[in-house]
């Protein structure tokens, strides 16, 4: 469904020696404190995470574990107080166009219609219209939001507004795509069909995805890998391989989430989480 | 676009008001109630309307009084409110700028516009620079608090994600903050027109040889209520006038405005 048009396969930055790279992404020692003296807070604590290209990494955790700095620090809002974060080996810079970011609340402009929107990363980084043009329609088209192209964000649905969001996001061909609880305020009806477009996007453009969640569910359905992460200081307590987003077939999102399998890796991430709670 | 839910029907009460105050006018005048010296009758309104709008107040035509009250207003709020939103927005942007035009601004914005007027007139007469500057003075305060704290209120998230889509600083102010505060300098844009008006017409009251509020001033002391009825309600419909033409640009240009 949503693969980007042929004109723009061309210039996404992958290659044969990106495939295989399994440090595409590196979170080395990382930590990040916030405040100075007596009231610092150590967010996060020594982080030390690597994935490949074309993963879909999910963070679950309690609130306040640290999910959105660790986010923050990849998209380059935030720098590390210590440690380093690299993206193909480079640490990574100012926020910027390669990194797409998702955040909770859509964040779109009002003043701006739907195509407007969608056309902003790349009218900004002054592509041409006519390449502006083709790529927002493809991926409007896409999303199911053509017809309300010469609409305002404020006519949408919660769930189209988000939808816009992320086509905003990948108008500008991110090598990462950074979802900060994209659908924590949808309906459970739209979230869980916007869980199978996401799903959808990943599997045709083979993108890499870093994706928090409060929900398990959402992190098992998606992920191919889930960190859970344990609060004060923010630490990863262990990171699950999961099979369900790779495997073959346009399996029923119900069926997925109702099998055996996938019952029991819920149960298994589940438990991680309460025995913190415990403590 | 949007859809209109079916609004009830509302204007024949508005008639019904306006036609029951005519109404009682009409009566407490005609019926002699009321001297005609404290209220005159409503035809005899009409017909000073139509004596001033023919031969003038005092050799000058109605149209200059109305003219020349309108060019005060326009060029003082004009000068004023862009001088005062643009300052609003690089306040707003650079902290130190703020620092430093805060304490005037502040200080400015509930000083009464008229306490001030004497000061004006002796540092540039009692001609049009004074009121000029005056309802300057008036709008810019007002209209720069406005800008600033449409600014300080851009939601932190909107300026992350141009970021992260490309955006440089510069675009970032000219693509998401100045549209983004826009709602809250209109709003600064309505204050300083309603105060400016209101400002405009105690000064040619105070200080004035010709305008809107000089008129009914003189005719007052000359004991010309007619002519004093008529001033008012001119003054009174020019602003209704001024509001509505606000909001009417308003409503076209921030159509997002609190949604
Ligand atoms: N700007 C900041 N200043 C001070 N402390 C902060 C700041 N941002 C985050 N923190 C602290 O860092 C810790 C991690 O916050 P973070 O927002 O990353 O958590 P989270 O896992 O995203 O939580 P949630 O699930 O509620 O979104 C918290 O203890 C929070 O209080
Ligand atoms: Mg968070």
């Amino acid at each position: 469904m949503l693969s980007p048009p042929s004109s723009v396969a061309a210039d996404r930055p992958a290659g044969p020696a990106g495939e295989s790279d399994p440090d595409f992404v590196a979170f080395r020692d990382l930590v990040i404190e916030f405040g100075t003296g007596e009231w610092t807070v150590r967010a996060l604590d020594r982080i030390s995470l690597t994935f490949a290209r074309g993963e879909f990494v999910c963070i679950v955790g309690p609130s306040g574990c640290g999910k959105t700095t660790m986010m923050q620090t990849l998209a380059g809002f935030l720098a590390p107080t210590s440690g380093r974060v690299e993206v193909e080996g480079k640490p990574v810079g100012p926020p910027g166009p390669d990194r797409g970011v998702v955040f909770q609340q859509p964040a779109l402009y009002p003043w701006l219609t739907v195509e407007a929107n969608a056309g902003f990363g790349p009218r900004m980084r002054g592509i041409g219209r006519a390449e502006t043009a083709e790529t927002v329609a493809h991926y409007l088209k896409l999303a199911g939001l053509w017809e309300f192209r010469a609409r305002y964000p404020y006519e949408l649905s919660g769930g189209m507004q988000q939808r816009l969001a992320i086509v905003r996001a990948l108008a500008n061909h991110p090598r990462l795509l950074l979802m900060d609880e994209p659908f924590g305020a949808l309906d459970a009806l739209t979230r869980e069909k916007m869980q199978e477009e996401l799903h959808g996007v990943w599997r045709r453009t083979g993108m890499t995805i870093l994706f928090i969640t409060h929900s398990v569910e959402e992190a098992v359905y998606l992920g191919t890998q889930v960190v859970v992460m344990s609060p004060r200081p923010g630490r990863i307590l262990e990171t699950i391989a999961v099979p369900f987003a790779r495997q073959a077939g346009d399996r029923d999102i119900r069926a997925i989430k109702g099998s055996a399998d996938f019952v029991a890796t819920r149960e298994r991430v589940l438990s991680l989480i309460w025995g913190m709670a415990h403590d | 676009m949007a859809t209109r839910s079916p609004r009830p029907l509302v204007w024949p009460y508005t008639v019904l008001s306006v036609a029951t105050l005519l109404g009682a006018w009409t009566l407490v005048t005609v019926e002699g109630w009321v001297s005609p010296l404290f209220m005159p009758t409503p035809l005899a309104v009409w017909r000073g309307f139509f004596d001033l709008a023919d031969s003038g107040y005092n050799g000058v035509p109605l149209g200059w009084d109305v003219t020349i009250s309108l060019v005060r207003v326009f060029a003082g709020f004009g000068v004023g409110a862009v001088c005062g939103s643009l300052l609003g927005l690089a306040m707003g942007t650079w902290k130190g700028l703020d620092a430093v035009a805060d304490p005037f601004i502040e200080f400015l914005r509930p000083l009464p516009q008229l306490g001030y007027l004497v000061l004006l007139i002796i540092w540039f007469g009692i001609g049009e620079t004074s009121k000029i500057m005056l309802l300057f003075l008036t709008a810019l305060p007002v209209t720069a608090v406005a800008a600033r704290d449409g600014v300080r209120g851009v939601p932190e998230q909107r300026v992350q994600a141009a970021r992260a889509l490309g955006a440089s600083s510069h675009q970032i102010f000219w693509f998401v903050i100045l549209p983004a505060a826009l709602p809250e300098i209109f709003i600064g844009l309505r204050l300083a027109i309603g105060l400016v008006y209101a400002t405009l017409i105690a000064a040619e009251i105070l200080a004035g040889s010709d305008g809107i509020g000089w008129m009914v001033f003189n005719a007052g002391r000359f004991l010309r209520a007619d002519y004093v009825f008529v001033g008012v309600i001119l003054i009174g419909l020019m602003g209704v006038a001024l509001d509505r033409a606000l909001v009417l640009a308003e409503r076209r240009i921030v159509h997002w405005a609190g949604r």
